[in-house]
């Protein structure tokens, strides 16, 4: 069946962030000049022509704006200044909020308002039940688990990441209809599962952020932050009884190393990306949406108090440290609440699922071109 | 053949080391190769006379056979490529009447590489002095004109 | 509207003309300048004229030699009495009014006398800055560099003093200040001593002149662009990047590599050429399109594989191939065919393999693949530029830029500039090919003439001769003067020997040696020998006829001898230069070329130029726009006009036309204030309803008759100019005509106009009925049409969806900012490809488009309110009998065929018939109104004389040999030889050949295939060709041996 033309697309997509695709003509020189892109994925320029011409089911199903790093050189190239690679960052925020079958992505990603509100919404809410709930505020000596007893902070870790994940997985399992079985061929099982270690290797390394233009330092910038908050995350959610502690441990303990080293990372990189958006210097720099803004301010806020809660606990200040670990929570559950399921670190689930079923797709055209020609055989895989 | 090849032969199968040829060329095209030629200063052997005429459709067959049978060794027409012709197509009207005077040859006992028709344009010098040279060493390898007197 | 030229308010006009710029433009505005009894000052701001073209080797779409095309303007435009050159000339300032301007002119000392310099190269070749060679790479050497030859950009070198161009105009030596070791250092002088006519003066200064003149016009031409600005091409980084006017020289024959196709870094023969176009076109920053370089790019392809083999891989990336003009499209279908691969991708970058040099190109191929390709060799397609001297000319002459920063034109007067007496021409208002810029010269000449109807030939001189000496029956007796041009002959040939050789040949009664046979001394000497030594026959041993008869044939004049007694023998081109390692042949051939030019000169006979009356009216076939301005013109010229319409109103096609693409001008009002000027003027003649029943006679002199609702009329006339315009397809296909929502362009525009368009959704289709196997040309229209009605549309309402399909959008020149626009307003582009046409629908009344979108490779489909198509635009049928009645052709499409692609493209090989608008091709307006008064312009130059001067060298036929087999008839090329009939006083039908001079052009085409010497060429008869013939295989001379004496010969005896 032909696809219909959808005129309404390309305004629709404007809401979330730069796509002048007006003064395109499609010469090709982005995705020529791109590192990543290949026959399989020949971004920018069909993500671009998908919402040029209107073809929004087509849009839907691809995964080409996940595999893009936004290096920038498309838009360095690009002879009409049309900044695919921005355009780019904008059709990831629509997917998101496209896979999002609660809606809240997409009314967050167009209006500050909703964002911001939200935001400080689920913060009041975390100050309300921290000053509800919270311990006995033990004021000669510093004693945190007191005042949030380990294991009720643990359990609502628990419960939080569980409400998350629903959230998360809900809307993933939208982007796999969407991409990998509406209005196409499903990739055989065996695919998954031969393409299944890829998942996990870039999941873990970002390896493919390496081969994104010339700047690898990038990719190790990337890499670092992630590690930073990858052991972080581990930390709190998993093992947070080993890691907040009212105990002080020498130096040398592990506890104590792995957290300077997630704090350090997190607040170096994240410092790093602010002033970077603040100069504007690199190409990818030029434009940043809200949601560019929030997620490194929210992190490094979160870092920063969380750096202030061990500095006073160390100094021996008790009510300082309940202070700052109450706004440690304030500022760190919404970001966690908001910006992970909705916003823009969502893309840490969907950008190595995107990888992934990339991987699978290639391995199912490559096992079709092996088969003898069926019915379906002769035909390219759709976009 | 390479150019060593030709050097070669020419050494050795020359029956004719001075021959005459007569060139007819065109005032547009050949007339002004040729003046390229000069002031390019490419050399070329001096066995050529040119005459010029204001087209190569101007040149009657008589004048080629006329000059072959009165000793002439060679004679060749130069004028513009196909296309290129100041009156539209005249040298397209020289290419025809080249097969009839080709034709004519055999009657007279000529060999047929006495005579040429031969495209260079205004801006192509190089190409006159290749021609020249070209048809200068056909020409020696023949032996002298059967009508030459004397 | 055209605002008219207001009168100075002294009221005096001057009858001459400046025109800024010597290229092919400024060229032809000077030629018809003259021709029109205008002089002509024609400043150039290098060393010599020419322009571009004088750098191309061959020309799209016919492939002509370009330097063949042109050099014989040159040479006219040399000598033309009538025409100043200026070089090295920038104009200062510009005072006075229209009709009477007074311009400073600055002159930039060439250091080289133009009076006496002869043009013999000897200074050059003395230059020791010539003989330089390049330091090797990483060699730092503190000796000067060699001077890169600008006319081979660079890839050669020249001397410090030395001629642009072997063809130069004026062919004169120029010193190169900058680099010129005396200039810095006072020393060397070795060219002012080589220079035997003492013409090298390194004390000449600046100096400045007032032109008094009536008129200016500006064509400064282009420049091209700079690929140093997009590094990610590699154009000065990696040595096998070159520009497209560097492959051009390195393809022509007189390039630095003589032809030879090599490659820079190794001069090694490239395998696989690759050409990027819109190189500093189509982007950001230059949202324009150079018009150019997508059909120079194919035929530079296509030289180079014919230079090298047909294996020679030739791929061009492009983004839209822009073959909009006439014979574009098939030019491109044929490289097509033979093996010139189109890739639509524009690559992003150019990398070198350090180890062989090569370039590698990351592409997107047509089934969207990525591909990495490596080539010998890439050819960047440059774009156009605006001059480099635009700003200044600018404020010199008050003139506004546009935003691309060319001059500011309107559509309905595309050759004024808004400063009233100035005019404007070519690539300096819109980049453009050499027939558009070549039409827009005369066009700005008919706007000049129309200025200056009073002063025609005021400023033009009669030349007076004494009265010509009556040589009939004369015993001939030839004068020798051989020439030592310096030493470019002495020094090879003995020229004493030579001279004591012509001595002794029959009827030779002096012979004598000079230095410069064209310097002014010896013209004295040879103009007194004539006289004293009752010369009847003049050969002058020296260089080539081709620029220097003229001269001597002056002398001759001037000494009372006819002109065509003259005979030259060419000992310096054919035979000093040519074999200068071998003296004693290059004497004896000498000898020889003197012996066969008194062989010939003794045959020779007085000729005399024929004169036919010129009827000053003018026929205008067609009353469109083109035939409406055509007449304007040539009435405010002072002509009379007939102006024939078959309809019934005045207007044509135009009438259809109800916006342009620039917005603002109103197409209906200019045509209306068009029409009611013609009507009103008292010298245009205007018939409706009348169609034409015969055209007899020849430039200067037709007789027409029409018919008219009234009955016959016949109209006496001097030239014809035929504008019978072209009109759009009725489409076949889509629905049209079954479908009330599927219109045309036209049809869309009307109702557009009307307000009556309510369509939410329109899909227009291009190339309808064009650029397919039936019209495999392009209707250049409807690219800018679509652009033009879709912003339309959008600006009615801006959410209204527009689709265009299309196969290459073609909106060349300045267009492309409104495509551009047209994207940025939303409206979605499209391409299909032809053999996968989108398919239109209707099911419950409701249209809807499907098709492929190529990029993404998915099938769509749109619901459309209005399918609208751009039908093609096709010419009339009439054109075929009007080609008849005038003996002109028809291309294979049913236009009308100029008479040359290039230079001539408002002329047909029939003298005195001109074609304009639409007749000639699909146009624009504006580009109608050009060519308009180009044809205007070019009429004007017959009309303008009282008497039309024939050549002398035509056919003539020899009544008692010619037996009427009219043989002869067929093969003329210009239908100049009729067969006769008529009785002899015995009472028997005789047949005979009669030759219409005015017809012909003296080709000898005739002469070669008459067997019964019945017809001749007058100063080419067979006996005198067989003369020198004969003179050749004379027995040979060798230095020692007399002349055998021989039988005098008396003039006029045949072979």
């Amino acid at each position: 069946m032909p696809e219909k033309i959808d005129p309404t697309l390309i305004s629709e997509v404007r809401k979330y962030g730069h796509f002048d695709v007006d003064a395109c003509y499609a010469c090709g020189s982005c995705a020529a000049v791109c590192a990543l892109s290949k026959d399989s994925a020949l971004f920018p320029r069909k993500s671009m022509r998908h919402v040029q011409v209107g073809l929004r089911e087509p849009l839907l199903a691809s995964l080409d704006p996940w595999l893009c790093y936004y290096c920038g050189d498309c838009s360095k190239t690009c002879p009409r200044q049309t900044e695919p690679g921005e355009s780019m960052m904008t059709l990831r925020r629509f997917l998101t909020a496209q896979y999002d079958w609660t809606g809240l992505s997409a009314r967050m990603y167009q209006s500050p308002a909703w964002e911001l509100g939200a935001l400080a919404a689920v913060g009041a809410f975390m100050a309300l039940l921290i000053a509800l709930f919270h311990g006995p505020m033990v004021m000669d000596r510093v004693e945190l688990n007191t005042f949030a007893p380990v294991m009720t902070v643990h359990f609502f870790d628990w419960a939080m990441a569980a409400v998350l994940s629903f959230f998360l997985l809900s809307n993933v399992a939208r982007m796999i209809w969407n991409t990998m079985f509406r209005g196409g061929s499903a990739a055989p099982l065996q695919s998954y599962i031969e393409e299944a270690w890829s998942l996990a290797w870039n999941g873990a390394t970002q390896i493919r952020f390496r081969e994104c233009g010339k700047n690898t330092a990038r990719w190790a910038k990337h890499f670092l932050l992630v590690t930073g908050y990858g052991l972080m995350f581990v930390m709190i959610v998993l093992f947070l009884p080993w890691f907040q502690t009212d105990a002080i441990h020498p130096i040398w303990h592990p506890q104590r190393w792995l957290g300077y080293y997630a704090t350090a990372v997190l607040a170096v990189f994240t410092a790093e990306i602010l002033w970077s958006r603040m100069k504007k210097e690199e190409q990818i720099h030029r434009y940043s949406d809200l949601s560019d803004w929030l997620f490194p301010i929210l992190l490094l806020l979160t870092t920063l108090t969380g750096i202030a809660v061990h500095i006073f606990r160390y100094a021996g200040w008790p009510l300082a440290t309940y202070y700052a670990y109450a706004v440690h929570l304030i500022v760190c559950v919404p970001m966690l609440v908001i910006e992970v399921p909705f916003g823009k670190w969502a893309h840490l689930t969907y950008r190595p699922l995107a990888a992934y079923f990339q991987a699978v797709r290639e391995n199912a055209a490559r096992r079709r071109e092996q088969a003898p020609a069926g019915p379906q055989g002769a035909e390219a895989q759709p976009a | 053949m390479s150019e060593a090849a030709v050097a070669e032969t020419a050494q050795t199968d020359i029956q004719n080391p001075d021959p005459r040829i007569i060139a007819f060329c065109c005032n547009w095209c050949s007339y002004t190769g040729a003046d390229l030629a000069g002031t390019s200063r490419l050399q070329y052997p001096p066995n050529a006379r040119i005459v010029r005429v204001m087209c190569s459709g101007m040149v009657h067959p008589n004048l080629v056979i006329d000059a072959l049978t009165k000793g002439a060794d060679g004679v060749l027409i130069c004028g513009c490529h196909p296309g290129d012709c100041h009156y539209i197509d005249g040298n397209c009207k020289a290419e025809k009447r080249a097969e009839a005077i080709r034709l004519m040859l055999e009657d007279f006992g000529l060999e047929q590489e006495r005579f040429r028709l031969e495209w260079v344009s205004a801006s192509e010098g190089p190409r006159f002095a290749q021609v020249m040279t070209e048809m200068t060493e056909a020409v020696k390898r023949l032996p002298p004109s059967p009508y030459k007197v004397g | 509207m055209t605002p008219m030229n207001p009168p100075s308010k002294n009221g005096r006009k001057v009858g001459a003309a400046l025109v800024v710029g010597g290229g092919i433009g400024g060229m032809q505005a000077a030629l018809d300048f003259a021709a029109a009894g205008i002089k002509v000052f024609l400043a150039e701001s290098g060393p010599c004229i020419g322009g571009v073209m004088a750098q191309l080797d061959k020309t799209f779409p016919t492939n002509d030699c370009a330097m063949c095309t042109m050099a014989p303007r040159l040479v006219e435009i040399s000598r033309h009495k009538d025409i100043d050159i200026l070089t090295l000339a920038d104009v200062e300032k510009i005072e006075g009014e229209p009709g009477d301007f007074k311009v400073t002119v600055k002159l930039r000392p060439r250091y080289v006398d133009e009076e006496k310099c002869t043009g013999c190269g000897a200074c050059a070749i003395a230059c020791p800055l010539g003989k330089l060679k390049a330091p090797k790479e990483g060699e730092s050497s503190k000796k000067p560099k060699p001077i890169p030859d600008e006319y081979n950009q660079g890839l050669s070198t020249r001397p410090a003093v030395y001629i642009p161009y072997p063809q130069a105009i004026p062919n004169c030596a120029v010193v190169d200040a900058e680099h010129c070791l005396h200039m810095s250092t006072g020393k060397c002088k070795l060219c002012q001593k080589a220079c035997k006519a003492d013409a090298i003066v390194f004390d000449q200064k600046e100096e400045r002149v007032v032109l008094e003149v009536g008129a200016v016009l500006v064509a400064p031409g282009y420049e091209l662009f700079d690929p140093r600005l997009k590094p990610e091409y590699g154009y000065g980084i990696h040595k096998n990047v070159i520009t497209s006017i560097e492959f051009e020289r390195i393809l022509s024959a007189s390039g630095p590599f003589l032809g030879k196709v090599q490659r820079p870094s190794d001069k090694a023969e490239p395998k696989r050429i690759a050409f990027i176009q819109c190189v500093g076109s189509r982007d950001h920053e230059r949202d324009y399109c150079s018009a150019v370089c997508c059909m120079y790019a194919t035929k530079e392809a296509l030289l180079a594989k014919e230079h090298l083999s047909e294996h020679l891989e030739c791929e061009v990336f492009f983004m839209d191939l822009r073959a909009f003009s006439k014979g574009f499209d098939e030019y491109y279908q044929r490289a097509k065919k033979l093996g010139v691969k189109y890739t639509r991708c524009r690559p992003a970058a150019v990398e070198e393999v350090p180890e062989t040099k090569n370039l590698r190109i990351t592409y997107l191929t047509e089934d969207e693949r990525k591909a990495v390709k490596e080539f010998d060799l890439v050819v960047l397609s440059v774009g156009l530029r605006p001059a480099p001297s635009a700003q200044t000319l600018a404020q010199t002459f008050g003139l506004k830029l546009n935003p691309h920063g060319f001059c500011a034109t309107e559509a309905f007067a595309p050759m004024d500039t808004g400063k009233p007496g100035v005019f404007v021409a070519g690539a300096f208002t819109e980049p453009k090919d050499i027939p558009e810029t070549v039409i827009q010269a005369s066009g700005a000449v008919a706007r000049i003439l129309e200025l200056l109807p009073e002063a025609k030939g005021t400023l033009i001189e009669e030349k007076q001769y004494p009265p010509e000496t009556d040589v009939a029956g004369q015993e001939p007796r030839v004068g020798v003067f051989v020439c030592h041009c310096g030493t470019n002959i002495a020094s090879v040939v003995d020229v004493p020997k030579v001279v004591e050789y012509a001595k002794r040949l029959p009827n030779v009664v002096h012979a004598e040696n000079v230095v410069y046979a064209c310097a002014n001394d010896s013209q004295e000497k040879i103009k007194k020998t004539i006289v004293e030594k009752k010369l009847n026959r003049v050969v002058v041993s020296a260089c080539t006829p081709r620029t220097h008869e003229p001269l001597f044939r002056n002398s001759l004049q001037e000494a009372g001898l006819n002109a065509y007694l003259f005979e030259m023998a060419n000992i310096r081109d054919q035979c000093s230069w040519v074999h200068m390692h071998e003296p004693e042949q290059a004497t004896i051939k000498a000898k020889d070329l003197v012996r066969m030019a008194v062989s010939k000169a003794r045959l020779l006979e007085p000729l005399k130029k024929k004169h036919v009356p010129v009827h000053k009216d003018v026929l205008v076939v067609g009353g469109g726009l083109s035939g409406l301005t055509a007449a304007r013109s040539l009435a405010g010229q002072g002509f009379t006009v007939h102006l024939v319409e078959k309809e019934a109103e005045l207007g044509g096609a135009s009438r259809l036309l109800r916006y342009l693409l620039e917005g603002g001008l109103d197409p209906q009002r200019h045509l209306d204030d068009l029409i009611s000027e013609v009507r009103s003027r008292l010298n245009i003649h205007v018939h409706t309803g009348a169609s034409i029943a015969s055209i007899a006679g020849f430039i200067g002199n037709f007789t027409t008759k029409l018919k008219t609702a009234s009955g016959e009329e016949e109209i006496r006339h001097g030239a014809v100019i035929v504008a019978t315009g072209a009109q759009e397809h009725r489409p076949e296909e889509y629905l049209y005509g079954k479908n009330p929502g599927v219109l045309t362009q036209r049809e869309l525009e009307e109702r557009l106009a009307q307000g009556s368009c309510k369509a939410k959704t329109v899909v227009m289709i291009q190339c309808v009925g064009s650029r397919d196997e039936k019209r495999p040309y392009c209707s250049r229209l409807c690219c800018g049409m679509a652009v033009k009605n879709a912003l339309k549309l959008k600006a009615l309402d801006p959410a209204a969806n527009v689709y265009v399909l299309y196969r290459d959008v073609r909106t060349y020149g300045f267009r492309e900012s409104f495509y551009t626009e047209a994207r940025q307003k939303g409206v979605v582009f499209i391409r299909y490809d032809e053999d996968r046409k989108p398919e239109v629908a209707e099911s419950d009344g409701k249209l809807s488009v499907r098709f492929v979108e190529p990029i993404v490779r998915q099938e769509a489909v749109l619901e459309a309110d209005l399918v609208v198509l751009s039908a093609a635009t096709v010419p009339p049928l009439e054109n075929k009998e009007l080609a008849q009645h005038l003996k002109v052709p028809l291309d294979q499409n049913g236009f009308f065929l100029e008479a040359h692609m290039k230079l001539r493209p408002v002329d047909f090989a029939t003298d005195g018939v001109f074609l304009c608008g639409m007749a000639h091709y699909p146009k624009t307006m504006e580009e109608s109104i050009a060519q308009a008064g180009a044809a205007a312009a070019r009429a004007a130059s017959v009309l303008a004389n009282e008497t039309m001067e024939l050549e002398a060298t035509l056919s003539e036929v020899v009544d008692e040999n010619c037996d009427g087999c009219a043989y002869c008839v067929e093969p003329c090329p210009y239908k100049a030889v009729t067969l006769l009939e008529y009785k002899a006083s015995d009472g028997a039908i005789k047949k005979i050949v009669e030759v219409n001079e005015s017809a012909c052009k003296g080709c000898g085409v005739c002469q070669a295939t008459c067997p019964k010497k019945g017809i001749v060429v007058r100063g080419f008869r067979l006996d005198q060709i067989a003369a020198q013939s004969e003179a050749v295989l004379q027995e040979q001379a060798s230095p020692e041996t007399p002349e055998p004496a021989q039988q005098p010969v008396g003039a006029g005896e045949g072979v």
